[in-house]
């Protein structure tokens, strides 16, 4: 059962507590999820913008938002989506019409689609796919199509060339950001993001940012690469406001400009997600004694079942997933006020002269890492920390009466028969994501 | 077998074996990345490329003619499957080896002599010169649908861009477009054929089609019929008949021709021809090998197929090529028109296999002796194309012109160009004394042979004979013009003197023509030999 | 594959759900006023001169082209990624048979319990698969480097381009062009 776990998990609650038929539970459930994803992804950008504006306000001596909803303006953003509901939706007649409206939606649906094999916790993940990362990285690309159809469909001249902007430094950008993601994948062998999260619980050492010194630079430039890559400062050519007033959304106002930012502040939440999961870890704190305890507390349901002491472990682990992307994204924006934009020329160059060469180099030297390891050692073993992948085979499960047969995995000499048990019982305790 | 065996197998399979066979083409490899260092570290300023390249191509024969060589001496049948069975090692291979890397060398040194890339472009000319001929030399060696793709893709790719390589000239990149849009189109087809054959028949590996093909059909019951098989094999061939320019995929051939330069329209012409019809005449081998059972007819009718096109083909080119003013344009058609009369070949060899009855020993041996004329007309195809060619190239260097009217009374100017363009014209036409002659005849005779298994050869060799005639009219206009028409006054000196390297070059290449067409008995041998390995 | 294209499906549908109510509800509130001035192209206050369908330069098309080499590459570089990372796990002589098993299986593509125990691929072998990928990859990834490296030197890559050197040579190949009949129309562009 694979199909939305954590919907099956509040199915199963639902039919269980309320006495719902098995249908109804699963409608509900599916609600549920989807709305609970949806506020995610719209709760996002929501404090993000007002966090941006706070942030901005305070590095440039400014106090920021402050009248709407106490002290700190808190509710700024939902005054501000109040007041652009009311706002009179143009299309300009110059513009295609049709592209014109479709493209806000495509940026939208771009990064919102890539929440589905984001994972936030060992079974709360809507597919946990075994190309998980490789999805990912291609619908997250489809985000440019939205914005050269905005630029394009515009009809302005400034709109265009912010567009063809973002097309380009987009393609180029994309290179070493999809190398800079093959990178952890090198050291993980796996695509399937839950799978590179449990590698890495057990302590912050095991963290792949720390594997060696090529995964550490890696992460250095894979963050600057997807700052580009969601057209945040200094990289924020296609809007670039002094130059282009604003760039590939010069022609569109109220809601469906906003969707545009919608569509921003979540890619920026994912990449940076992304990251976390890559290199720092994901759901995994870092301190061993409390990735033991939510580890412990997550087998419990192994089997599928609904408990709520597992459930709060995948909580927690989320809550700390999600802080561990909040902080990448508050120094995109720390970044964003205080370096200047570069130049287009800059931006290209930057990219196709710098970052694809140390890219490439990295790939390469954290392929040869391993290997050199292996002679150095003498053939004993490929990396200097212990072995990760023992973080993929579960602890068993301590309740009393399975205790002694869930140690013993598979015997070479057993009969098969004997084999498909204990690999059945094996698979239940490993959980239902693999 | 467990993993560890098979790892080590791979292992051994492609690092002993495979790698050792695949010499010549690791060599153009290695010479395509030092035609990019010389660049890259401006190596280009003390070695010119061009030479690079020439001596890239030369020790590729060299290693190629040894690989002949050895296996020639080794004597019986020696058909090694290498890199897992994609690729296939026989004397057939290495013998459009030697073919494909001489005419490079040749080809390579006629750029030279008349300066066809210059500094700048150097070294991106000679890297798409060389992939290409990689790309036919995967053609001649591959045993594996997805390799015939990937050989096909190999050669056109840079072909394109080769057509368009004069960026002044207008014709060129119009030329080089029509060029991509056709291929894109036929390698579309080629592989849509490609994908429904491996899923019918579960393998892409040449070796096991007829098996296979063998199972389906007299497993009571037939999966698909013949008509869905052929159709499947057709489509396959519409990729290769594009690169052969055959009659209805022949749209691309004068246009590309006309905008790409004489030299690249002469590597155009030869090269890539042979490289589609040695993968042509694998891919069909590969049907007909053994006892093809309930198939047969269909084959045979395939075979018969191929021969109405054959002789379409022809007719069409000699035809279109009486209206041509262009001396280039008028090459491309007869480029067609030659494609015509060695898809005859072709088609007698299919056919001649498919032989009903059960006598296979004298199928094969018919056969063997059509696969012989084919070859050897290739190989006198090489040397007179790439003649008249190179005589376009060089005159066009003097006078800036490829219109036949300019190349009026050359013969008080340059009689050594225009003599050697007389050879290699008769020699197109299929005049006795040479080469072309003697590989007319032999693909006639073939035709004869085919003929008294199913009558319509017997026609298509009237039509090829009547062809030959037409074709009289066209060349003798233009060698009427070089030689009788009076050189009007003032048309500019065409430099190209008996003793200069463009002229000597031109000798060069004209010979064997004059050879081939005397001494026909050291060739024919040895295209009897690789025309053996591929009937066992 | 079922799961990936439904799921997409199905987040697509939600999204496009969430833009479209507050469009819809806005609909009710905002106003509808539009006058020659609001509808016009902003263009800082200049009337528009042309369409704003406009040629664009070569160079976004070369960007183009390297992100087509490269993006290519890295798509064979996903599953090569996955299977090295395998084997690196398996090399490690420090792991267990469990976890051994399970990789092997992994790797293999077959279920843990089908797994014969003569298949459990053991460090040594991991390592030759290991080394063995790694000259696979070499070579490919080389070959592109090598190309990068051309055009880079030929100054493809450069964003802002010299282009006075360019003009100020000779057309290349004007001796090889024959003279054309009719003079060429020459289109402004």
């Amino acid at each position: 059962m694979n199909f939305l776990p954590i919907a099956t998990n509040i199915a199963d609650y639902l039919r269980d507590s309320l006495g719902l038929t098995n249908g109804i539970a699963m409608v509900l459930a599916a609600i549920i999820h989807g709305s609970l994803l949806v506020a995610i992804f719209m709760g996002t950008p929501v404090f993000w913008i007002w966090g941006e504006r706070k942030i901005a306000g305070r590095i440039q001596d400014r106090m920021g938002p402050t009248r709407v909803g106490g002290r700190f303006g808190w509710l700024q953003s939902i005054a501000d989506g109040i007041k652009l509901i009311q706002k009179e939706d143009l299309v300009p007649p110059a513009a295609d019409s049709m592209l014109f409206r479709m493209a806000p939606y495509m940026v939208c649906v771009a990064s919102f689609a890539t929440f589905m094999v984001l994972p936030f916790g060992d079974t709360w993940v809507a597919v946990a796919s075994d190309i998980g990362l490789y999805v990912l990285v291609a619908i997250l690309s489809l985000e440019v199509i939205g914005i050269i159809l905005a630029g394009y469909s515009s009809g302005s001249k400034w709109s265009l060339f912010g567009g063809m902007r973002e097309a380009a430094q987009m393609v180029s950008y994309e290179i070493p950001l999809a190398i800079c993601a093959i990178i952890p994948v090198t050291v993980a062998g796996s695509l399937n993001l839950v799978e590179i999260a449990q590698l890495q619980s057990g302590g912050f050492q095991n963290w792949l940012i720390f594997n060696d010194p090529f995964t550490l630079v890696a992460f250095f430039v894979y963050f600057t690469v997807a700052t580009a890559s969601c057209k945040r400062a200094p990289f924020d050519l296609a809007e670039a406001e002094s130059e282009l007033v604003g760039g590939f959304h010069t022609e569109y106002s109220g809601m469906r400009w906003s969707f545009f930012f919608m569509g921003e502040y979540a890619a920026m939440f994912v990449v940076c997600a992304v990251a976390s999961i890559l290199f720092l870890g994901g759901w995994n704190s870092g301190i061993p004694p409390l990735d033991a305890t939510l580890n412990q507390m997550r087998g419990l349901s192994a089997d599928g079942s609904f408990e709520p002491m597992a459930y709060l472990a995948n909580a927690i682990g989320m809550g700390i997933l999600i802080s561990k992307a909040w902080v990448l994204v508050f120094v995109q924006v720390w970044v964003r006020w205080t370096l200047p934009r570069l130049r287009i020329d800059q931006v290209m160059i930057t990219c196709l002269k710098y970052l694809i060469p140390i890219s490439c180099a990295l790939f390469l030297g954290v392929i040869a890492w391993p290997l050199l390891v292996y002679k150095m050692t003498g053939g004993a073993q490929t990396s200097f920390a212990s072995p990760k992948a023992e973080n993929w085979v579960k602890p068993a499960v301590s309740t009393p009466d399975e205790d002694a047969e869930t140690s013993q995995f598979i015997l070479p000499n057993s009969t098969p028969d004997d084999r498909m048990a204990v690999a059945d019982d094996d698979r239940k305790v490993a959980g239902g994501t693999r | 077998m467990n993993f560890e065996e098979i790892l080590n197998l791979f292992i051994q399979d492609t690092a002993d074996t495979s790698v050792g066979l695949i010499r010549p083409e690791l060599i153009l490899c290695g010479t395509i990345l030092s035609l990019l260092f010389v660049r890259l570290f401006s190596i280009d300023r003390w070695i010119t490329p061009s030479w690079v390249a020439l001596v890239g191509a030369f020790v590729a024969f060299g290693f190629a003619a040894n690989d002949f060589m050895v296996l020639k001496e080794a004597g019986g049948d020696t058909v090694q499957e290498i890199f897992t069975g994609l690729l296939i090692f026989d004397r057939f291979t290495a013998f459009f080896r030697i073919f494909l890397l001489l005419f490079l060398v040749l080809v390579v040194t006629l750029t030279i002599l008349s300066g066809l890339p210059d500094l700048e472009d150097g070294p991106d000319f000679y890297t798409l010169l060389f992939g290409s001929t990689i790309g036919m030399m995967v053609m001649a060696s591959s045993n594996h649908l997805l390799i015939l793709f990937l050989g096909v893709e190999m050669t056109s790719v840079p072909s394109y861009v080769m057509v368009g390589f004069l960026k002044g000239k207008r014709v060129s990149s119009e030329a080089s477009f029509k060029y991509v849009v056709y291929g894109a189109g036929a390698s579309g087809v080629m592989l849509y054929g490609i994908s429904l054959l491996a899923g019918l028949l579960g393998t892409g590996n040449m070796s096991l089609i007829a098996e296979r093909l063998q199972m389906i059909s007299s497993s009571g019951e037939p999966i698909v019929s013949g008509t869905a098989i052929s159709v499947m094999i057709l489509m396959v061939m519409v990729g290769l008949a594009f690169k052969l320019s055959v009659f209805p995929f022949h749209f691309w051939c004068p246009d590309a021709f006309e905008g790409a330069s004489a030299e690249v329209a002469g590597f155009l012409s030869v090269a890539s021809k042979a490289g589609a019809f040695a993968l042509l005449v694998r891919f069909a081998l590969a049907f007909s090998a053994g006892d093809a059972g309930a198939l047969q007819p269909t084959f045979l009718y395939i075979g018969l197929g191929v021969g109405v096109i054959a002789a379409i083909t022809a007719t069409y080119g000699n035809l279109a090529a009486y209206m041509q003013t262009n001396v280039k344009r008028l090459l491309a058609y007869s480029t067609i028109a030659h494609a015509g009369y060695m898809l005859m070949g072709v088609a007698s060899v299919i056919v001649l296999m498919n032989a009903p009855g059960e006598d296979t020993a004298a199928a094969t041996a018919n056969a063997t002796q059509a696969l012989e004329g084919l070859l050897y007309y290739l190989a006198v195809y090489l040397f007179m194309n790439l003649g008249a060619f190179a005589v376009v190239a060089f005159i066009r260097n003097s006078i800036f012109s490829e219109e036949i009217e300019d190349y009026a009374g050359l013969i008080s100017v340059t009689p050594i160009l225009c003599v050697c363009m007389l050879i290699c014209m008769f020699s197109l036409i299929g005049m006795p004394p040479f080469g072309g002659f003697v590989g007319k005849f032999m693909i006639f005779a073939s035709l004869f042979e085919a003929g008294n298994i199913h009558w319509v050869m017997w026609l298509i060799l009237v039509a090829g004979g009547l062809n030959t005639v037409f074709s009289l009219f066209y060349y003798l206009k233009v060698l009427k013009v070089m030689f009788l028409d009076p050189r009007p006054a003032g048309a500019p000196d065409v430099d190209v003197r008996w003793g200069s390297l463009p002229g000597f070059y031109t000798m060069l290449v004209t010979a064997p023509v004059v050879v081939l067409g005397v001494l026909v008995q050291g060739l024919s041998s040895t295209a009897q030999n690789v025309a053996s390995v591929l009937f066992p | 594959m079922y799961d990936l294209v439904g799921h997409f499906l199905l987040f697509g549908i939600i999204i496009i759900g969430a833009l479209i109510v507050p469009l819809l509800i806005g609909r009710l509130v905002r106003p509808k006023l539009p006058t020659p001035q609001k509808d016009s192209i902003y263009e800082c206050g200049e009337p528009t001169i042309g369409t704003s369908y406009v040629q664009f330069d070569l160079r976004y098309y070369v960007v183009a082209l390297v992100f087509i080499v490269f993006d290519v590459e890295v798509i064979f570089f996903f599953p090569w990624a996955m299977i090295y990372g395998g084997a690196m796990h398996l090399a490690d002589s420090r792991i267990t048979e469990a976890t051994r098993t399970e990789l092997s299986a992994k790797m293999l593509n077959t279920p843990v319990a089908e797994l014969a125990s003569e298949n459990v691929i053991g460090a040594e072998s991991a390592y030759w698969l290991g080394l063995t990928g790694l000259m696979d990859v070499l070579v490919f990834f080389s070959v592109l480097l090598v190309g990068f490296a051309y055009v880079w030197k030929r100054g493809d890559i450069d964003w802002v381009r010299t282009v006075m050197k360019e003009r100020t040579q000779p057309t290349p190949h004007q001796d090889l062009i024959p003279p054309t009949k009719t003079p060429e129309k020459q289109t402004v562009s």
